[in-house]
């Protein structure tokens, strides 16, 4: 019996009453205004937020940004924002990433509740992108704000990516005497875009 | 056999004796608890998540032989590899026949308390393999030689001061320099070389779905996702209890995970792979060592359930005060005390008397594991089986005596305060471990119940 065999019938020897799944459909906390709870929480966790009331806007406002000023090297995989800058290659090797200063990617949605943002591999050509920048700009719809993780799992199905990351915030550690650092190997800094779109409600 | 009841008392001894650095320690894991609180008091269905995570791992642990069978075909058919561990050698010869197949010499590994467990570091380390921690915390402790001393903040135990003069030491950092950005950048440029260079990455697993085959990965750094996006080998290892059932159970566990483990309303990084990123591989490592024996213990099963956020730790007043290695073992605190002495008793029996019973392990819990209520039943259960220790054994006969005749109760108490105001050199020396920084009022002259009869009784009638 290979160990395969003999760790699944350890198992079975030993039978347990089976008990049913909780109904997870209770009432849960939800917010009048979800994009002002999102916009707090970003920022609760180190990360910037700015809404916009129109794609067309995002290069102008991201080529404003000191970030993007100081940096030599930018590169976008954002179909929201429409920038003519570096979108990587897909042949390369990860390892040509390492200069990358700010990087530009699209969220599918937000959560109100914790900030943070659905990025999967269909929207990269490298993954690594989104953690080897040194820093990071994430666009998302308004109407893609959700209150919390029940109804963010309602509205992805994390199977249809390879890869599939909730961001919230930069990169940061508190590994050193409890005091917190942002930038620790991931982005040192996160904007967020929330752009209005047709389902958008009023913008403020 | 009672080495180790001097061990955690002996060990946590030590630990007290630079009482500057006890407070430090004490108040720093606090800190972390009060940020819990905040973020817990934030979520007004806490209750009811905590019941539902409860809920969820009864069911997955009952059936966890189909769960599975179903996350291994799943994930297979997604195309990464499983494989399958009895315990920690077997895991740590898989880990290094892979390597071994993609010639992999370096390698970067993010936070695995698993791979702790395992020692998995020294085992490659002996086979040639250049391992290389990423979280910042278990760095500083590889860079040591030390293992980590809490399962989420592994370098809680360490002043700034001692990380300076080891980044000093190791990665040219100016000398006499403590601020913490300063050495955050330092390890960050230095573990940035690591991941350009490694030839594959190791991470834990912290939930695995078994509808989907697929593992989520929860880091703040971003470690674990550079050391397996870079590289194109990913090698995952997971204890079977890792498993739940769908993926909606995810939405539960990520409210609760962070918001117990560091006050945060969910990690910085919450990463889900399915299947092998592109161009590259992804191997499974589902890992028995004791989980099955312990899911056969009704009394201590529930532990099982344990999501690894450390909470019962931050809180634990015998943790905070005493240090994470003052347990010995892999897992501290008062998860590590029901853990380890179930797995080995006769090693561990010292661990659940490092125990108040104050029960706040339980009220901060997020799957609502009754830690207190298995340690005390380990204490019961090491006492059966003749592991407690003579002193202790014969003061809790005599106390049992005591306590149990009236007659002889009013007797030792009136021996004991005439001895108390008498000779109190005969309590209050160093022989006796209780007197250790405490102190005592002076005996009163007669017991509350004499007191009661001359006073009140009549008043009563």
């Amino acid at each position: 019996m290979n160990s395969r065999e003999k760790i699944l019938s350890r198992i079975r020897n030993r039978k347990m009453m089976e008990t049913a799944l909780p109904d997870l459909s209770r009432k849960l906390t939800t917010w009048d205004d979800p994009i002002g709870r999102f916009r707090e929480t970003v920022s609760a966790v180190g990360g910037h937020t700015e809404r916009l009331s129109d794609p067309s806007l995002l290069p102008s406002v991201i080529e404003k940004l000191d970030d993007y000023q100081a940096a030599s090297r930018v590169a976008s995989n954002s179909f929201i924002a429409k920038l003519d800058l570096d979108d990587l290659t897909r042949s390369a090797s990860p390892h040509s990433l390492a200069d990358i200063d700010l990087f530009i990617a699209d969220g599918d949605i937000g959560v109100a509740e914790n900030g943070a943002i659905w990025v999967t591999d269909e929207k990269l050509v490298h993954n690594a992108a989104l953690f080897i920048t040194q820093h990071l700009i994430l666009t998302v719809y308004g109407s893609a704000i959700v209150n919390n993780m029940h109804e963010a799992y309602e509205k992805i199905d994390p199977q249809e990516s390879h890869f599939g990351v909730f961001i919230s915030g930069p990169s940061k550690t508190a590994d050193i005497e409890q005091s917190l650092v942002i930038g620790a190997h991931g982005a040192r800094s996160l904007m967020v875009y929330i752009v209005d779109d047709s389902e958008t409600g009023e913008s403020e | 056999m009672n080495t180790t009841a001097e061990n955690h008392s002996s060990k946590a001894g030590v630990f007290v004796s630079d009482s500057d650095k006890a407070h430090w320690h004490d108040s720093a894991l606090w800190f972390v608890r009060e940020k819990r609180d905040k973020q817990v008091n934030d979520v007004p269905e806490w209750e009811k998540l905590r019941e539902a995570a409860s809920a969820i791992k009864t069911h997955t642990v009952a059936q966890l032989d189909q769960y599975l069978q179903m996350f291994e075909q799943k994930a297979t058919a997604l195309g990464a590899k499983v494989h399958w561990a009895q315990n920690a050698r077997e895991h740590n010869e898989i880990v290094h026949s892979i390597l071994k197949n993609h010639g992999a010499q370096r390698v970067v590994k993010s936070k695995s308390m698993l791979t702790e467990e395992c020692h998995l570091n020294p085992y490659l380390e002996q086979q040639g393999i250049d391992v290389v921690d990423t979280d910042l915390g278990e760095r500083i402790v590889q860079l040591r030689k030390e293992s980590p001393s809490h399962i989420v903040l592994p370098a809680i135990h360490i002043k700034k001061e001692e990380v300076g003069d080891l980044f000093h030491q190791h990665l040219g950092t100016d000398e006499g320099a403590t601020d913490p950005s300063y050495l955050t950048e330092a390890a960050r440029n230095h573990l940035r070389e690591k991941f350009l260079a490694a030839d594959a990455g190791i991470t834990g697993v912290n939930f695995a779905i078994a509808e989907t085959g697929g593992i989520v990965v929860c880091t703040n750094e971003g470690n674990a996702d550079l050391g397996v996006t870079l590289p194109r080998l990913h090698i995952a290892c997971m204890g079977i209890e890792k498993l739940i059932p769908r993926t909606k159970d995810l939405a539960v566990f990520l409210r609760l995970l962070a918001r117990s483990a560091t006050g945060q309303p969910i990690t910085t990084y919450t990463s889900h792979f399915h299947g092998p990123q592109d161009d590259s591989e992804l191997h499974i490592i589902l890992l028995d060592n004791g989980r099955t024996s312990l899911r056969d213990q009704s009394d201590y099963q529930e532990a099982l359930h344990c999501i690894r956020c450390g909470a019962c730790m931050n809180t634990c007043p015998v943790y905070r005060r005493s240090g994470g290695h003052s347990y010995g073992t892999t897992v501290p605190g008062p998860i590590g005390s029901v853990l380890n002495p179930v797995s080995d008793s006769a090693t561990h029996n010292s661990l659940p008397f490092a125990c108040s019973l104050c029960g706040s392990c339980t009220d901060v819990c997020p799957i609502k594991i009754p830690l207190h209520h298995q340690l005390f039943t380990l204490r019961d259960q090491i006492r059966r089986n003749g592991n407690l220790a003579l002193t202790k054994r014969i003061a809790m006969f005599l106390t049992g005596r005591i306590l149990g005749s009236a007659s002889l109760f009013r007797v030792v108490g009136r021996m004991g305060r005439w001895v108390m105001r008498g000779f109190p050199w005969l309590f209050h020396n160093r022989f006796n471990l209780w007197w250790k920084q405490r102190d005592m009022p002076p005996a009163p002259k007669q017991s509350f119940g004499a007191w009661y009869s001359a006073n009140r009784k009549e008043k009563h009638r």
